[in-house]
């Protein structure tokens, strides 16, 4: 059995890369649910998720409140 | 034996790639469930900051009126208690100076977020397109270093932030 993955190891270490590759490929052009995965990407991948985030951390009543507190305060 | 030895090397290597689709798989799902629970901590976080804001201004009003001072904006009458009024409006001003840098530290953690998000997106991507390496440990680390200082944050709004534990 150890001879066995001993040869194992060999192969793998002789074909692997190739191999690898192949299957990568295989993978890359169908295996895999591509556009599911980049539906799930593309708000990264366009900025919109960050041009969102941005939109909700500069709520423009934050503003409007910071400048009445300074009023009331009389800063 | 060398052919049949050939095969099972194929089929370790397939299982490698398959390994490597199902991590690339992990990455996407947990960056869209992220990115979706980040917007919601964001505008969970903004409505608790401003409700800390509202509070300030109302509390001041307050005093104010209780101390004589008249409203904001109009003439101080005679009868205000200046020194008390001073006192007050400088604590306050500190408060609500605190409040807001704890808000920017909150906005900065989350964009950090975002930062890592992106990067995680962008290495799956070449994954999937190219033949680039994806180094999804590297990506899963930053990611949880990142979520965890903008949960920190959060949960100092009292904003319920979900585990990525899971994700990993």
């Amino acid at each position: 059995m150890i001879d066995v993955l001993v040869e194992v190891a060999k192969l793998v270490l002789k074909y692997g890369p190739e191999v690898v590759h192949a299957v990568l490929n295989a993978v890359r052009d169908g295996k895999l649910d591509k556009e599911a995965m980049m539906a799930n990407l593309a708000p990264y991948l366009t900025g919109a998720q960050a041009a969102d985030l941005e939109k909700a951390l500069n709520d423009p009543e934050l503003d409007a409140l910071y400048e009445k507190a300074k009023d009331v305060l009389g800063r | 034996m060398k052919r049949s030895l050939m095969w099972f090397a194929v089929l370790v290597a397939m299982l490698a790639a398959s390994a490597c689709a199902q991590y690339a798989k992990v990455a996407s799902r947990a960056v869209s469930t992220i990115g979706a629970a980040e917007l919601t901590i964001a505008r969970a976080g903004v409505d608790a900051h401003k409700a800390e804001v509202v509070a300030v201004i109302e509390d001041a009003r307050a005093k104010r009126a209780a101390l004589g001072c008249g409203a904001a904006g109009s003439a101080v009458p005679p009868g205000c208690d200046t020194a008390a009024w001073d006192e007050y409006r400088t604590a306050a001003g500190e408060k609500l100076d605190a409040a807001k840098k704890r808000y920017e530290a909150f906005a900065l953690a989350l964009r950090t977020l975002d930062a890592a998000l992106t990067e995680t997106a962008l290495s799956v991507k070449v994954y999937l397109e190219t033949n680039g390496e994806f180094d999804l440990a590297g990506s899963v680390a930053s990611l949880v270093k990142a979520w965890s200082t903008a949960a920190a944050i959060a949960k100092e709004y009292g904003v319920s932030v979900p585990t990525v534990e899971g994700l990993r």
